[in-house]
């Protein structure tokens, strides 16, 4: 059987004529699918100065998938407090004192790197993963 | 036909009386599909500390016609780690970084490696993406 599988059209589309976007669902295409997700908080030491290097700490994540996965972080800015949550680093004069998260996978962990550009104090910020089965290759 | 469709749950939850967060798919709501992934190399040229040096760029068509949404990672110059768009690897001199960063349009996904900080010698880069069928914007 050369032509099988499910689609689901969104609503008020035929689903044998809608256009690949007009669907919710096809298994012709690959979903992000979750393996692991969790959430948490870490203080994080002040910069050494204004406007000097910020403060880091590193939350590693392990998810024994044995290849690099896709995921997503979200985390809070010590700054921008009407942000709660973003996905980037906050790239202040430079990089000097970066604000937020970068974030990076290996094939063994998940590396949340949080910084700091506060010189005043550590600062705690919260985070949150999710890991997927879909593979960066 | 009023009320069709599909819905899975999680386990150990029964799927006729559970509320969506607790379902692994329903169909009444749109789920990301992937449209095409790969990866791509990206030369960056050496930084010498001006204005339009050590940068790279690479478009990938993407043969949809409108602005997709993505997800991308690049691996940089210092680890064997793949970066998320728009992180930092800070692995120089303290204040000095290399991001990658990506955008799309009706054409092409659009992926950019640039350096900042200290001289840099040329490299190449690799970037990730997953481009999704769903739009970016409606």
């Amino acid at each position: 059987m050369s032509d099988y599988g499910i689609k689901i059209s969104k609503p008020g589309e035929d689903v044998k004529s809608a256009s690949k976007e007009k669907l919710v669902f096809s298994s012709q295409y690959d979903t992000l699918k979750i393996k692991s997700s969790g959430s948490g908080s870490q203080s994080v030491p002040a910069a050494t100065a204004p406007w000097g290097p910020s403060g880091t700490a590193t939350v590693t994540v392990a998810h024994s998938l044995g290849w690099k996965p896709l995921a997503m972080v979200f985390c809070t800015s010590i700054w921008r407090t009407n942000d709660k949550f973003s996905p980037y680093a906050y790239k202040s004069i430079g990089a000097i004192s970066p604000d937020g998260g970068s974030y990076a996978v290996d094939a063994t962990n998940l590396y949340i790197h949080l910084y700091n550009g506060d010189p005043t104090g550590a600062r705690t910020i919260y985070y949150r993963y999710h890991i997927y089965y879909n593979e960066l290759a | 036909m009023t009320n069709y469709g599909i819905k899975v749950s999680k386990p150990g939850v029964a799927v006729t009386d559970t509320d969506v967060q607790y379902q692994v798919m329903n169909s009444e709501h749109n789920s990301l599909k992937v449209w095409k992934a790969g990866s791509t190399n990206i030369s960056v040229s050496a930084f010498t500390g001006f204005v339009g040096t050590g940068i790279g760029n690479v478009d990938i068509a993407h043969g949809l016609g409108y602005s997709p949404f993505f997800i991308c990672y690049f691996k940089l110059k210092h680890a064997s780690k793949l970066w998320f768009q728009d992180s930092l690897d800070t692995s120089m001199l303290v204040g000095n970084f290399i991001t990658g960063s990506a955008y799309s349009n009706d054409t092409n996904l659009h992926m950019h490696v640039g350096v900042n900080g200290n001289n840099l010698a040329a490299f190449t880069a690799v970037g990730y993406y997953q481009i999704l069928i769903d739009k970016a914007y409606e």
